[in-house]
């Protein structure tokens, strides 16, 4: 780029800094007017003239899915600890109810155990009913414990 | 005021869908010892968010979740006229975990100062229990609780019973309990029907 170029540039900006527009509007003329300039360098030159500097915590309020992990200055533990937390709910156990009716009998089962497990176990506790009507136990022992000569009652053939 | 986060809402028809039909008449739930449930039957929204106030400042729970589970038409005659007025069912789901004795204590106290008759007998039922469960998924003609509102932390019991209720409705979408025989038998009806 020229040096002519470039003058006329700082020039521009300038003057749009001088009238309190933002580095993106700023930016939108230059290219109007076939000038535009890399937003790294145009920051840096608007701060020059406006004398300021870059915010120390300036990481702080990028959102976490959004951050490099080894950039910036590191989260607050109340933050980290919130994520993780998701994190760990979303691996975590699960408590779940089962209730239905067995020639009219109602019957109930209450499982514990993490999703995949209990992903694996749902198909046969949804074709069988435990022996005991009231139950409750977890993922590994459930399967030991259905009355497989039974079937739970069925839906009502009824479309409403 | 938090406004209610379209993520965690499970949109589904009002009726049981099709699928569903012939299939194992289960309802799903959610259970826990720590986690403040209740159940207020024949009510308005506002009844249910004052009582959730009133106990979210009493008891220090951090935050709540009300969920709407079904509705009811009661029709009554005054002066030859029929006049109709709508009750709902809610869900109201507190975010702090307490130990179980805490649990009574603070559900007792809601059905006694709401007055509420099906949270009342809820109650006993829970303690009769042991634990304290909620429905999540359909139950004959019901559908599943939609989310109304919610208000304050959300991040401890509440997440937790999110959770739960996204992994139990993802499951009913994908049509848990379809096994070889169910779906020979209901092709081997179609084909009767046409002969």
């Amino acid at each position: 780029m020229s040096s002519k170029k470039k003058s006329k540039q700082f020039e521009y900006v300038k003057k749009e800094v001088l009238e309190g527009k933002s580095s993106n509007q700023i930016q939108k003329d230059l290219r109007d007017h076939n000038m535009g300039m890399r937003r790294k360098v145009l920051l840096a030159t608007i701060r020059e003239m406006k004398g300021t500097r870059i915010k120390p915590d300036r990481f702080k309020y990028v959102p976490l899915k959004y951050r490099h992990p080894k950039s910036g200055r590191p989260v607050s533990e109340e933050r980290l600890n919130r994520a993780e937390r998701r994190i760990q709910l979303s691996f975590g156990q699960k408590q779940i109810t089962i209730a239905g009716t067995v020639n009219g009998r109602p019957h109930r089962i209450q499982i514990k155990g993490r999703g995949r497990d209990l992903y694996r176990v749902m198909g046969e506790i949804i074709r069988h009913p435990p022996k005991k009507r009231f139950l409750t136990t977890t993922t590994d022992k459930v399967v030991g414990e259905l009355n497989f000569y039974e079937d739970w009652d069925r839906r009502p053939n009824v479309n409403s | 005021m938090d406004q209610v986060n379209p993520k965690n809402t499970v949109d589904f028809p009002p009726c049981t869908p099709r699928t569903l039909v012939g299939k194992p008449n289960l309802m799903f739930g959610n259970w826990s010892k720590k986690m403040v449930m209740a159940d207020f039957d024949d009510t308005y929204s506002e009844v249910v968010k004052y009582s959730g106030f009133r106990a979210m400042n009493w008891f220090h729970m951090w935050g709540f979740l009300v969920l709407k589970s079904s509705e009811r038409i009661f029709e009554t005659r005054c002066k030859g006229k029929t006049i109709g007025y709508k009750v709902c069912n809610y869900h109201l789901v507190f975010d702090r975990p307490v130990r179980w004795e805490q649990n009574l204590r603070i559900i007792n106290w809601l059905s006694l100062m709401s007055g509420n008759e099906g949270l009342n007998r809820y109650v006993t039922m829970q303690a009769i229990k042991g634990t304290s469960t909620l429905r999540i998924g359909f139950k004959g003609k019901k559908s599943p609780p939609r989310i109304v509102f919610k208000y304050g932390s959300q991040d401890h019991q509440i997440a937790i019973y999110l959770d739960v209720r996204r992994f139990l409705l993802n499951g009913i979408k994908k049509n848990w309990g379809i096994s070889d025989d169910e779906s020979s038998s209901v092709g081997d009806s179609a084909e009767s029907n046409e002969k």
